[in-house]
């Protein structure tokens, strides 16, 4: 019942974190067997969603602890110097590469680039959609500094994707059709 | 009348609907009668729109919440337990004699349940058969409780362990009315790998089960005790009979 009603929504928390499909299931995979040896822990009655985000957020960091500790690989330059034959990115990671394609590729890649710290925040409010007192429950912080960080992480967002040049799809609809009203005019006196 | 450096510092907070009614309504007139803050807060609102449909478009892998249910009902069998006995049935069954508390990491180690069914067998009597649980647990170091089984009595029990005595068990001997026997292992300590049997759901309650050769094999954890059944009665059967103990 647990897995059914919270799978979805902590999986997407952890693509959102982890930025690939095989590593976010692992982790939730990894989740709901912690949620399940540690049942006895949960109090009938209260939040099923933030206790099981909690745990997801301590075994996100436990992955990215053990993979930051990982030996360091060969590089590609390095493995090509070396004559190694690299996988073909077609057929290799086309799956990843075409969710990440239909996703957003500059908001993931400045989502990315984001401090946990950070990050976080954002990902449980926007994406998670938890209540500022609900993450602090989560993260084990006070709610100023959830209001906080979330003000500077989004801000940092912004900054990135500004210097990313992708305004694009940062145009609301208004501005839309002020640039469309622009151009009409444009058009007209240019063919007046 | 709030100014921009008022509101400014407020947009995430309305974005997120956790301003009172009365703050959000003041920068709403503050934002109508200023383009640079009304600008500014289209942005931030473009902004979370953008990273909510990022959340929203994620995949979902399919299958995912079945392969969660798989790993977590795997995962549940090695919860509690320890050593265990199995003369026969236990090709499937891994146990570790390492420790007397739950690490799902050393599961791994430990003797394969292979060796049980040579001669060499590291699970060796150690009491003579009796009928007085009483003396044996007082023996065991812990409670033998018979379990129920319908059209069964206990005819004997005795001690099984391993030279270290760091796996102890009861075996116990029921029979029915034909005379065919039937045996259970109990144990209440250590841990167990039975993550190569079947598992069910029976009621709620977990039931594992195999078969190896002409033995089938029940496995059942209840009130942090664990029981193992094995005889030489077809599976199913094995697995219906222990259900209703």
């Amino acid at each position: 019942m647990l897995v059914e009603s919270h799978a979805s929504g902590l999986y997407r928390l952890a693509y959102g974190r982890l930025g690939n499909r095989q590593d976010a299931e692992d982790v939730v995979q990894d989740s709901f067997v912690k949620a399940y040896r540690a049942q006895s822990s949960f109090k009938e009655g209260t939040n099923a969603e933030a206790w099981l985000t909690t745990i997801l957020i301590n075994t996100i960091r436990d992955h990215i602890r053990k993979v930051t500790r990982a030996p360091s690989v060969l590089s590609i330059e390095e493995a090509k110097d070396a004559g190694v034959q690299l996988p073909d990115k077609q057929t290799a990671g086309v799956e990843q590469a075409l969710i990440d394609s239909e996703l957003d590729p500059e908001l993931q890649a400045a989502l990315q680039s984001l401090p946990d710290a950070f990050l976080t925040p954002v990902l449980l409010r926007d994406v998670h959609d938890l209540s500022y007192q609900e993450i602090a429950g989560v993260l084990d912080i006070p709610m100023g500094t959830v209001m906080s960080r979330l003000s500077r992480g989004r801000q940092m967002l912004r900054d990135k994707l500004k210097n990313s040049q992708c305004a694009e799809p940062f145009k609301t609809e208004k501005a839309e059709k002020r640039s469309k009203v622009k151009d009409a005019e444009h058009k007209e006196v240019f063919e007046s | 009348m709030m100014q921009c450096n008022d509101v400014t510092p407020m947009f995430d907070s309305l974005l997120d609907d956790e301003l009172p009614t009365q703050t959000a309504a003041e920068i709403n007139a503050h934002m109508r009668e200023c383009l640079a803050c009304s600008k500014e807060w289209e942005e931030r609102q473009a902004l979370r729109q953008r990273i909510h449909t990022f959340g929203k478009k994620i995949p979902l892998p399919d299958g995912l919440a079945e392969r969660i249910d798989k790993r977590v009902h795997r995962s549940a069998p090695r919860l509690k337990y320890f050593g265990m006995a199995l003369s026969a049935a236990a090709a499937v069954l891994v146990f570790s004699v390492a420790t007397t508390r739950f690490d799902y990491q050393t599961v791994k180690a430990g003797l394969t349940a292979a060796d049980m069914l040579t001669d060499n067998s590291p699970l060796k009597p150690s009491s003579a058969d009796t009928s007085d649980l009483t003396a044996l647990a007082k023996q065991g170091g812990f409670d033998i409780c018979p379990i129920d089984l319908p059209g069964y009595k206990l005819m004997s029990a005795r001690l099984v362990s391993t030279d270290d005595k760091k796996v102890c068990m009861a075996r116990l001997t029921y029979v029915n009315e034909k005379k065919e026997s039937l045996v259970c292992y109990e144990g209440c300590h250590g841990q167990v790998n039975i993550a190569d049997l079947s598992q069910h759901y029976i009621e709620g309650k977990l039931f594992c089960c195999g078969k190896v050769g002409a033995s089938s094999i029940v496995y059942w954890p209840r009130d942090s005790r664990d029981f193992f059944m094995v005889g030489t009665m077809p599976t199913l059967d094995m697995l219906n009979l222990a259900s209703k103990s």
